[in-house]
């Protein structure tokens, strides 16, 4: 531990602290609620850019970490740190709560003190679970998210903000509840066959469970995170989740909280159960690219404005977690930057839709045409993320969507296992992944035309005013960063290098490695317990149900073709 | 950044700036000073272009030609874009002869649209952006031009795309104006997914993007490397790339956005859609030279599609009544002819087409914006006639750029578009099919006649004759004003000599010291002679000569034709009979975008649609989401009913729990292991669960599956008669209530002793039953 | 002939403080007026305080001995201690809240404190039981207790009937549980646990020590609250005063389980006794998920209140069966510390809502339909708040004490036996999923909703200091368990 472990705990801190200020005004100040509630977010900025500042890029292993037993009997740590990749999402995060803050002055009116403190609260969950080192932790975080989301949807939300809310939840729980369930087993196979009972990631991660359980735990991590991404088909709850949740609300789920699903995959599916991921990685893969296209084909048709948003983020988050399944330098880091582009310029679009709905309180596309002429600067603003939004290059989207299909074409060669023996072409999903820049474009330019081209015939459009400078502050920064993500990459891409190195060669190791040996055998023996079976696991038909080295040549040769 | 280098990057930056100033702040300047910094820019930009051409461009050209330097170009990093893995991507340009041209190009024909704009646009309440967005695109070509690898290209290559939707639906207020810029994007934008892929395949074989690397031996080896289907990979990287191009420049099947986008201002429709940025396949695959040469298949492709799209596109240009249309598909069919030039590996024949249609094409936008401007907005060519007197200055440009498009001598068109005839004609790669170049060859010649004919039909119905147009347009119609007028005349001067930088390569011409100049500025940067082009100097001119006869008889048929308005016998011929039939079908452009509505765009809604709704909506969220969910809520309301607040009821589950509880306690586990001993010996020991039942237990083995008890007791050995699979079946009765059960698995028995895992493979089998 | 020692009472000091305020408190009821109600609350409260420093003491004093007291009949132990603890504390908060309930609700009955505490007392026998006959002891003086101040809102008719039903059905396991201690007692010819424990480490197989057994099963499955044996639980839970359902379900239930520790973990500990793969565990396993399945899935679909958190409560009943079943094959002091831990949890949390639903309910209306809460969040954010802590704490969301004591009894359950438990707690997992929606369905209504009508609670200080105690150490243990897991034995 450096003299620097502060700053994560400090970080955590500070939003929980804001809150518990908040709720100590009285409920009538509401100036005072979002004063507060500004400054503490920006404040938490200023610690993150701290944090940046003191993260050395060249560095692939954890950072700035903070180590404090929790829960000694059961080796639980609250152990936080940071490294390439999650050090851009806290950023991202902290990033995002001012402008949130700050566009939610109009739109939300009542209970002001409640949202200012739920969202701040959200805010320490969120980087929470970035920061998290510690399995437990993480879980902690990954749950205490969801009450807050709920709240937001539910007290901030539209008229069937009930039925969203628990949908939202419904989904969140099966998925979390169960990779509980794995994280038990995780955690006694390692307390089993280590002697040493913990949830400390870094130590859990260098336990090689059997094949079975691996593709087991693997399916049930998977399918928590996935739900979060979402992957199609698990995606229904997020158009729900984003028409009725306040633009806050929808900021945050869209900017934040849907890149812990791809984030939860990184970090804890795919180191932990490298067998189960690459077993898993072929059908991960296909479905990521049936979500491309599916969310984009969807959005399409979409009627109201959010909806074509919400499924174009299932579109986008495709391109992520196909990215992360590629097992490329290329492809894992495209899939963390188009989170970051993701964030923003997703961000962005719900912030415009925000400014349209406080002015007119429809989302529905007929309802708008022809506003670029009473609202010029705002349909600059709303252009620029629309394009960010659709790839053009030079914005931020385009970096990581050309990154992912690149990742994704030159796959052949680096998948470990698996791939090949279900897809002969990653060159092909590639294509097919490739089609979302057309389709994007083709909801996008859908989306844009019928707000903002089209003859102003509309009698209640022709008294908008155009942005205020608060909503011309609060696009501002997004905008700089979407111009300079897309202009200058590169030192995003370069500090998470080393962190993805580090993931990729770890992975592959552990593909090799063999497996733990089941310590069955001793417990029982000690126990001298006739009743129990005392036999481990064979390894040998788990070895041979994966490819061989053999086929490792063949594949290579296939690739070739 | 090299401090000694020449600032390429400004060439960029200034008519960047220039839109950035416009976009921000432009609405709150004057209209002068807006005009100022959008003409200035541009001129500022040319002004570098030409000092930097001249200056150090030259001067590395003319030392690589006397072989004192290695290479006739200039080359400027400004940083690092994308960098991860082993890709990496630099924000490089490159300036070399080919770019240079192109830059000149851009600029320069820029620059006088952005002058001619000035006057045209003058009314414009959204002046600024238009100027801003005019800026930005200049800036963006150049980018595209510039660029130094196709990432780089690729920027330019999308931001064109943009600014051309931006200024197609610039006047957004008609919907039809929006449809228009909506669809050059993603018809654009079906081009670029291939063109990304396309930089995906060339990176994951060569392991490079950057132009200058394609030439070295290294790519060019990786390029031909087989790739799928028997191809090299430049066959499949130069297809994909190819297919962008046609997404870019306007190519069967992906030219459907260019005639709609002349919805744009007519100065953006000369610039962006005429002049610059669709010729932008034609400079990629010029570009990419080095690549295409490797793949013949390739190049047949290219050829066949731009001759196809240059003979198709000719013949609805044929039909057209509205004259921007007319010359929107005279720009596709010009393309075409380029497109079939650098296909058959004539590269300099395409790229002078590119540099010689600039000018006229432009011309031909300008000259049609006049005049649009003069007949209060329309552009049909029917209402208008007799406007050579009216419109002297325009008319006589006008003249000069029809003269140059229908290829009449001394025009430029004539030197350029005979280049690439004489290319098609002689080119015969490896692979093609016998006759392909004299086949490509026919289909331009035919298209040149009717770019003759359909061009001088236009002039014919615009400037003589009566005049057709209702009282109150030709009570307005004018001559522009200057700022209109003089681009014009500049360009038609140019038109009219620049055929000579490319004077045919004649031996008695060369002899006297008379060369192709652009062929020779030109050599360094494409990669010529690929396809061997042997022709006689009596060949060449015999190919000239048909063609100028051909297009001078098109001429003449127009004339006799439309002189006097369109000839009764015409009317005739196309209001009835056969021949009104095939009229309609090429007035009607071929049907092609109701072709694209029904087996495109139809499918594509209906099947966004249905997924929405039966996919998201029923299967998922009804059948798998609020499925469970009721399930489990009747099961709920099920439980709750049991409970009724009955007493006797609730004794009765009592006994009820309690009686299974007693059944569960007595009936234990039972199963087996086993252990080979000795070759074909086995050893049984049965697993049975303490308790009451177990105490009076029997236990019955059977080995030989013929249902018999071979043995009895706990533990038991056998010894087996074969080696191999034998199924063991163990039969126990229980203490209490006397029932039998059974369980059986299938063991492996070896004739060797064999280890001790084999309990555990034995697992998956177990299965148990009850008798 | 037993000797009794000085440490025979000094071990029993929790137990006697209970015992004997309890009667006083009776006594002193008789010769007190009509309105003096909060001052023999406050009595028992202190008697419960006591009660709670001195197990405190002890429990600090005793280290990890096994002090047998009256010749085996009690056994003094950590566990003992930090369980008279819990019931001293659950007494002492149950007693707070219901001072209020009487008031507003006009049902003041004095002795009722004082029964409370005599209830508390058995059970606190219970904890630090080392025969059977003590087990039973303790059974009867709690359930005579209970019966008798079930019945003590003499106007409320359905308080009446829920009085009389759990007298019934708890007749009827007192049956059960007199019947299976004499098979026991036939087959081993002993009360005590410990002798028993041997006897059956010999005779694993013996008829009637298994049958014996198996009825005993029964009887405790009826006292915690386990399906099939559970329905009396949302009659008598919703008919009894609130904070008395409160009291039930968590010093009743866990006085239950702390039973079935003493006899099956203790008794018949580790393998010795096998019934089924497990152990006589197989069968608490399959009551398990029958109880957490069953009473989940009733609880869905409740309008009242009470009524959910009844089921609920048998719900949890089934969660911590799971933990009794690692305990039972084998997982060691851990499975036992989760087990204590989820009882703390539980019953903190549980008195806790329990205690919210009297508040709000005070004055006017009892606002027992889940629709009477709309909109608590506007009119009363801080009771809202308090009632989101301790649901979502028994929905099982971090970082409250629910969640942990979840996380600690299914790691434990894991961890046991080969993993082979794993079934047991998905199936438990599964159920955690299905609890959180009528939980949530009281957050939505307090949140989402507008408020219909305007209420005023009672202002009243014990209530508040009561509920802020619950909210605090539910808050408290989630965040920081570690302590919490030490007192618990792990």
């Amino acid at each position: 531990m450096t003299d620097t472990s502060f700053v994560l705990p400090l970080l955590l801190a500070l939003p929980v602290l804001g809150a518990i200020l908040v709720m100590l005004v009285p409920r009538e100040e509401h100036g005072l609620h979002r004063g507060i509630g500004l400054v503490t977010a920006l404040a938490t900025f200023g610690v993150a850019l701290f944090a940046l500042a003191l993260f050395d890029g060249e560095e692939a292993g954890f950072q700035l970490v903070f180590d404090l037993e929790w829960i000694a009997a059961l080796g639980v740590h609250f152990k936080v740190g940071v490294d390439g990749i999650s050090i851009w999402l806290v950023m991202l995060t902290a990033f995002l709560l001012p402008i949130v803050l700050l566009a939610a002055h109009r739109s939300v009116s009542h209970r002001v003190r409640d949202f200012v403190a739920i969202m701040l609260v959200l805010q320490t969950a969120m980087i929470g679970a970035f920061v998290a080192l510690d399995l437990f932790l993480f879980y902690v975080f990954w749950e205490v998210m969801l009450v807050p989301m709920y709240l937001l949807i539910g007290v901030w939300g539209g008229k069937r903000r009930v039925y969203a809310s628990i949908k939202f939840v419904i989904y969140t729980v099966v998925g979390s509840m169960l990779m509980l369930a794995a994280i038990f087993y995780v955690y006694v196979q390692h307390g089993l066959t280590t002697g040493e009972y913990t949830t400390d990631l870094v130590q859990l991660r260098e336990l090689v469970l059997p094949y079975g359980a691996q593709v087991w735990c693997f399916a049930v991590f998977a399918l928590a995170f996935a739900i979060k991404v979402p992957l199609f088909p698990l995606h229904t709850w997020l158009p729900d989740a984003h028409v009725e949740a306040p633009t806050a609300g929808s900021v945050i789920l869209a900017g934040v909280l849907l890149k812990l699903g791809i984030y939860g995959l990184l970090r804890f599916a795919m180191p932990l159960f490298p067998l189960g991921a690459a077993e898993a990685a072929p059908f991960i893969a296909i479905l990521a690219v049936a979500g491309i296209i599916y969310g984009a084909l969807v959005a399409f048709v979409q009627e109201d404005i959010k909806k074509l948003v919400a499924y174009s983020s299932v579109s986008h988050l495709g391109f992520c977690s196909l990215g992360l399944f590629t097992l490329t330098v290329q492809g894992v880091s495209g899939s963390i930057f188009a989170m970051l582009s993701h964030g923003l310029t997703t961000s962005g679009l719900f912030l415009a839709i925000g400014v349209l709905y406080e002015r007119r309180h429809t989302r529905r596309l007929s309802e708008f045409g022809g506003l670029w002429k009473q609202m010029p600067i705002f349909a600059a603003l709303f252009l620029i993320v629309t394009l960010g939004s659709a790839g053009v290059p030079g914005l931020s989207g385009f970096v990581g969507e050309f990154l992912t299909v690149f990742g994704t074409f030159i796959a052949g060669e680096t998948f470990p296992a698996g791939w090949d023996s279900y897809l002969p072409a990653p060159k092909l999903l590639a294509a097919f992944a490739a089609t979302g820049v057309i389709l994007g474009a083709v909801y996008l330019l859908y989306m844009f035309q019928k707000t903002m081209f089209g003859p102003l015939d509309n009698e209640r459009n022709k008294s908008l005013p155009d942005v205020s400078r608060r909503e011309i502050t609060v696009f501002a920064p997004l905008i700089a960063m979407i111009f300079v993500m897309g202009i200058a990459p590169r030192p995003f891409l370069q500090t998470a290098e080393p962190s993805v190195d580090r993931f990729l060669t770890m992975y592959e190791s552990k593909l090799t490695q063999p497996e733990a040996v089941t310590p069955y055998a001793v417990e029982f023996d000690e126990q001298g317990n006739a009743h129990r079976r005392e036999q481990p696991a064979a390894p040998g038909d788990a070895a041979a149900e994966r490819d061989g080295a053999g086929d490792a040549e063949a594949r290579a040769e296939r690739t070739q073709r | 950044m090299d401090a000694t280098q020449p600032p390429i990057y400004l060439i960029i930056l200034l008519p960047l700036l220039g839109a950035v100033v416009n976009l921000v702040v432009g609405r709150k300047l004057s209209r002068r000073f807006v005009s100022v910094v959008g003409v200035g820019s541009v001129a500022a930009s040319l002004a570098v272009t030409v000092s930097i051409i001249a200056g150090p461009l030259w001067a590395q050209y003319t030392a690589a030609q006397a072989g004192e330097a290695a290479s006739p170009w200039l080359q400027q990093t400004l940083y690092t874009w994308i960098e991860t893995g082993d890709l990496r991507i630099e924000l490089a340009f490159r300036l070399d002869t080919l770019s240079a041209l192109m830059a000149l190009i851009v600029t320069f024909v820029g620059f006088l649209i952005h002058v001619y704009s000035v006057g045209y646009m003058h009314d414009e309440p959204r002046y600024a952006a238009y100027f801003g967005y005019l800026n930005l695109f200049t800036a963006s070509m150049l980018v595209l031009v510039l660029g130094e690898n196709l990432p780089v290209m690729f920027i330019g290559w999308e931001a064109v795309g943009l600014c051309s939707y931006l200024l197609i639906g610039f006047w957004f207020e008609k919907e039809k104006n929006a449809d228009a810029g909506r669809k050059a994007f993603v018809v654009n934008r079906i081009g670029d997914f291939a063109f990304i892929l396309g930089m995906c395949l060339l990176f994951y074989a060569t392991g490079t993007l950057s132009f200058a690397d394609f030439q070295g031996p290294e790519a060019q080896r990786n390029l031909l490397e087989i790739f799928m289907w028997g191809e090299p990979v430049a066959t499949w990287a130069g297809i994909l790339l190819f297919i962008g191009a046609c997404g870019k420049t306007a190519q069967i099947p992906l030219y459907v956005w260019l005639p709609d986008a002349m919805a744009g201002p007519t100065p953006v429709s000369a610039i962006i859609h005429g002049a610059t940025m669709v010729t932008a396949g034609v400079y990629m695959v010029a570009r990419m030279s080095y690549m295409y040469a490797s793949s013949t298949t390739a190049m047949a492709i290219v050829a066949g599609i731009g001759a196809v799209t240059a003979l198709f596109s000719a013949i609805i240009a044929l039909a057209q009544s509205d004259l921007k249309k007319v010359l929107a598909y005279s720009t596709v069919s010009q393309l075409g002819f380029m497109v079939t030039a650098v296909g058959v590996g004539a590269y300099v024949a395409g790229i002078f087409h590119l540099l010689t249609h600039a000018f006229f094409k432009a011309g031909l936008f300008l000259c049609a914006g006049s005049i649009i401007h003069a007949m209060s907005g329309s552009g049909d060519i029917m209402k208008m006639g007799g406007l050579r007197k009216r419109l002297p200055l325009t008319h006589i440009s006008f003249l000069a750029f029809c003269l140059a498009i229908a290829g009449i001598f001394p025009f430029s068109g004539f030197f350029s578009k005979d280049e690439i005839l004489v290319g098609a004609l002689t080119a015969d790669a490896d692979g093609w099919w016998m006759y392909y170049g004299e086949f490509l060859w026919l289909l331009l010649t035919l298209a040149a006649a009717c770019t003759a004919f359909y061009i001088f039909r236009v002039y014919f119905l615009v400037f003589s004759g009566e005049s057709r147009a209702d009282a109150a347009t030709q009570a307005h119609i004018h001559e522009s004003p200057p700022l209109v007028t003089l681009p014009l005349l500049v360009l038609a001067a140019c038109t009219a000599v620049l055929g000579f930088v490319g004077i045919p390569k004649l031996g008695f011409l060369q002899d006297i010291g008379v060369g192709n100049a652009i062929s020779a500025w030109l050599d360094s940067s494409v990669r010529s002679g690929i396809v061997p082009m042997e022709i006689t100097d009596g060949g060449k001119l015999r190919v000239m000569g048909l063609v100028l006869v051909v297009a001078i008889s098109a001429v003449l048929t127009a004339r006799a034709l439309y002189a006097r308005g369109v000839s009764p016998r015409l009317e005739a011929w196309t209001s009835r009979g056969p021949w009104a039939r095939v009229h309609k079908v090429v007035s009607d452009k071929f049907y092609v975008d109701e072709l694209y509505e029904l087996i495109v765009l139809r499918p594509f809604r209906a099947l966004a649609r249905g997924l929405f709704v039966f996919v998201d909506r029923f299967v998922i969220d009804t059948v798998f989401v609020a499925g469970p969910a009721k399930v489990v809520d009747l099961v709920g309301a099920a439980v709750r009913k049991v409970q009724n607040g009955q007493v006797q009821r609730y004794l009765a589950a009592i006994l009820v729990g309690s009686a299974a509880i007693f059944f569960l306690a007595s009936r234990p586990a039972i199963s087996f292991e086993h252990e080979q001993v000795e070759p074909y010996e086995v050893t049984f020991e049965a697993m049975v669960d303490a308790g009451p039942a177990s105490v009076d237990a029997e236990i019955e083995w059977d080995f030989l599956g013929d249902g018999e008890a071979d043995a009895t007791g706990p533990e038991v050995s056998h010894r087996f008669s074969r080696s191999g699979e034998h199924e063991v079946t163990m039969r126990f009765r229980d203490g209490v209530f006397g029932r039998w059960r059974s369980v059986s698995r299938t063991i492996e028995v070896a004739a060797q002793e064999e280890s001790q895992g084999a309990g555990a493979r034995d697992r998956g089998a177990e299965r148990g039953s009850r008798q | 002939m037993i000797e009794l020692t000085r440490e025979d009472f000094l071990y029993q000091i929790p137990l006697l403080i209970l015992a004997v305020s309890g009667v006083m408190l009776i006594l002193l009821e008789a010769f007190t007026e009509g309105n003096r109600r909060d001052f023999l609350m406050s009595l028992s409260v202190a008697g419960c305080v006591g009660a709670l420093l001195s197990s405190i003491v002890l429990f600090r004093s005793i280290g990890d001995e096994s002090i047998e007291l009256f010749g085996g009949m009690l056994v003094a132990d950590r566990l003992a201690y930090v369980l008279t603890g819990l019931f001293a504390g659950a007494t002492a908060l149950s007693a707070m809240l219901t001072a209020d309930h009487q008031r507003t609700h006009r049902w003041e009955v004095g002795e009722l404190y004082g029964l409370m505490l005599i209830a508390t007392a058995g059970a606190s026998l219970l904890s630090m039981a080392g025969s059977l006959v003590t087990i039973f002891l303790g059974v009867e003086m709690m359930s005579i207790a209970i019966y008798d101040f079930m019945a003590a809102r003499r106007g409320s008719r359905p308080g009446t009937e829920a009085a009389m039903k759990y007298f019934l059905m708890g007749a009827f396991s007192s049956g059960f549980l007199a019947y299976g201690i004499a098979l026991l007692y036939g087959a081993t010819g002993t009360f005590d646990i410990s002798s028993i424990a041997a006897f059956a480490a010999e005779n694993p197989s013996d008829p009637l020590l298994v049958v014996g057994a198996l009825v005993l099963v029964v009887a405790l499955a009826f006292k915690v609250g386990a399906v099939p044996f559970h329905m009396w639980a949302p009659d008598t839970y919703e008919g009894a005063p609130t904070p008395l359902s409160g009291f039930l379900a968590s010093v009743a239930k866990a006085a239950g389980f702390i039973a079935a520790v003493r006899i099956f973990a203790e008794a018949f500990g580790g393998d010795v006794m096998p019934f089924g793969r497990l152990g006589w565990a197989s069968v608490f396993a399959a009551l398990a998920a029958i109880t957490m399945t069953v009473g989940n899935l009733a609880a869905l679909r409740q309008e009242r209140i009470k009524r959910m958190l009844a089921y609920s409560s048998i719900a949890h009943a089934g969660t911590i069966l799971v933990g009794l079943v690692a305990v039972g094959v084998g997982a060691g002091d851990g499975a036992m510390a989760a087990v204590v831990y989820y009882l703390i949890a539980y019953s903190l949390t549980t008195i806790g809502a329990f205690g919210v639903v009297s508040w709000i309910g005070s004055r006017d209306k009892e606002r027992l339909r889940i629709d009477d809460w709309s909109g608590l969040a506007v009119s009363h954010p801080l009771a809202a708040l308090v009632m989101t802590v301790f649901l979502l704490s028994l929905g099982g969301i971090p970082p409250l004490a629910g969640f942990f004591g979840k996380f600690y009894v299914f790691s434990q359950a894991v961890s046991a036996y080969d993993q082979q438990l794993l079934w047991l707690v998905v199936i438990a997992v599964l159920n955690s999923i299905l609890s959180l929606f009528y939980y949530l369905r009281v957050v939505m209504a307090m949140y989402f909703r507008e408020p219909e009508g305007a209420f005023t609670p009672m202002r009243s200080p014990a209530t508040v200091i009561a509920l802020g105690l619950c909210a605090f150490f539910v808050v408290k243990m989630g965040v920081l368990p570690g302590g919490w897991m030490s007192i618990a034995g792990g």
